[in-house]
């Protein structure tokens, strides 16, 4: 398989007593070119397991192998894009496109590949300009745009749209899709918002919380472009939610439980 | 700078001077401690047109251009390990606090002692007013370099020593210019307690020497240059240079 996980676990702490298990028997499989999205409440380790592909998150057991190839340590055949844009504020929106490809290309093939990456997320005239210049959607843009630029086998997304405005995520949603259209790479999206898990993806994978794991596999076979009020897409939501509502009653129950406890 | 805002300095300015001329004219004080603004201004274009005041202010340029500089020297590198190494921190951090709250003046006599009489007394003094404070800033700004971008640039195959060069030290220019500003201020600062106490050429020295010689007129003058080439370079260098970069860093 192209991306598979096995029996993956993560603990954070050492010591037994404040030891803290965050999921444990994770098995995935995603094949190449797949858009496929994670959904859950938050705490439900989401986040974490996409970390863990990055390599940025140590694995406490179990493995992940991108084409047979442990991703305990971060690497260039992995791009990631976050929630906050993370661009360098020192480089230019070019620069910063340019900044994973400065050891392996030269200057002139760096400058040519940022700029085929630029045009693609529709920002080829921002490209002198310092990231305090844009707007927080165009921000997410270069992000996207440096994380392609690395040409990585599998392009993770952690919630990227999320702190952005309805309007602006909308369009970014479009622009996603045709680029993922365009260059077929694999596509691993953390999300909570049942909606962009399944306008967007191929297949959503919902996780549970306390502890974490995954409690449902949805393949979405439904035509693109996704209209919010297809009746198809109405159907797998409300399907969704259901699963994800009792989850998130499970988690509502225990912190109010915690609260009643009295302090002393 | 506005039109109005100009005039209004400028107004002030003018205000303070007639009020000096005032109390000189109505004869308060003796003339030989109260000179009037006139007796000073004369005395400033005099120490200028005998080259005198010149050949103090290069003396004093060139000590403290060589203190600074090795000030922002040691103060990086010491900014910098302490900043990187917790170990070291946790070692040696408190004390830096210590000796940046020891004031310059302080070190006057050691310098001496060590130096003797000479421009090197007044360089070490100098040296040791900027880098603890240069130290502590780099310490900050070492420190304050966002996770965030640490991971993104990790996520992109930087790491090590290429990651402390390509993003660590880039993220941390904004403060590194902070300490750049307070390194000079109190580099400055102990310029003129260490030329004070010095045999000269120096601006510092001109001043004790015209205290010695009861000339108020040259105590005053010295002390407006000193006030107006600080002033001028924290608004005119640091403190442009440091907003260029707070903006352009996203800091405000």
């Amino acid at each position: 398989m192209f991306l598979s996980f096995e029996q993956v676990e993560k603990r954070f702490g050492t010591a037994p007593e404040n030891e803290f298990e965050v999921f444990s028997d994770i098995d995935l499989e995603i094949g190449e070119n797949q858009f496929v999205s994670i959904l859950g409440p938050s705490g439900c380790g989401k986040s974490t397991l996409l970390s863990m592909v990055a390599g940025l998150e140590d694995i406490s057991a179990g493995s992940i192998k991108l084409e047979g190839e442990e991703t305990d340590e971060p690497g260039t055949d992995r791009g990631m894009v976050f929630q906050q844009p993370s661009l360098f504020p020192w480089l230019t929106v070019r620069e910063n496109v340019m900044f994973p490809l400065k050891k392996k290309l030269s200057k002139r093939e760096a400058q040519e590949r940022a700029d085929h990456f630029l045009k693609m997320v529709h920002l080829s005239k921002s490209k002198s300009s310092y990231t305090y210049e844009l707007s927080g959607g165009m921000q997410q843009r270069v992000a996207i745009a440096r994380a392609l630029a690395m040409d990585p086998k599998v392009l993770l997304m952690d919630e990227p749209f999320g702190a952005l405005d309805e309007q602006t995520r909308h369009i970014l949603h479009r622009e996603l899709l045709s680029i993922w259209e365009d260059t077929k790479k694999t596509i691993l999206f953390v999300t909570h918002s049942i909606q962009e898990s399944i306008k967007l993806s191929d297949r959503v994978i919902v996780m549970g919380t306390r502890p974490g794991r995954i409690i449902a596999d949805f393949p979405v076979d439904i035509p693109r472009p996704r209209e919010r009020d297809d009746e198809r897409v109405i159907k797998l939501e409300k399907q969704v939610m259901e699963l994800l509502e009792k989850e998130i009653n499970k988690v509502l129950k225990e912190e109010l439980d915690n609260e009643s406890v009295p302090t002393s | 700078m506005s039109l109005s805002l100009l005039a209004k300095r400028v107004g002030f300015l003018v205000v303070v001077v007639g009020i000096w001329y005032v109390i000189f004219a109505l004869n308060v004080f003796e003339d030989i401690i109260f000179p009037s603004p006139w007796t000073v201004a004369a005395s400033l274009y005099e120490g200028f047109a005998s080259g005198d005041l010149i050949t103090a202010l290069g003396a004093s340029f060139r000590h403290l251009f060589s203190g600074l500089i090795l000030a922002i020297l040691f103060g990086t590198l010491l900014g910098v390990l302490l900043g990187k190494s917790r170990e070291a921190d946790e070692t040696a951090g408190m004390y830096l606090v210590a000796l940046q709250s020891i004031p310059s003046i302080v070190w006057v006599p050691l310098a001496i002692m060590i130096f003797g009489f000479s421009e090197a007394a007044v360089v070490f003094v100098v040296v040791l007013g900027g880098t603890f404070v240069m130290a502590l800033n780099v310490r900050s700004a070492i420190r304050s370099v966002s996770p965030q971008l640490i991971k993104a640039a990790r996520t992109m195959g930087v790491s090590g020593v290429s990651q402390f060069f390509r993003v660590e030290i880039p993220a941390s220019v904004p403060y590194f210019m902070s300490g750049l500003r307070l390194a000079w201020a109190f580099s400055w600062r102990a310029l003129m307690a260490g030329e004070l106490l010095s045999n000269g050429p120096g601006l510092g020295y001109s001043l004790r020497y015209a205290q010695d010689y009861a000339r108020m007129d040259q105590v005053i003058g010295i002390i407006i240059i000193i006030g107006v080439i600080g002033a001028v370079v924290d608004q005119v260098v640091f403190s442009k240079l440091e907003k260029n970069v707070m903006k352009r860093w996203g800091v405000l």
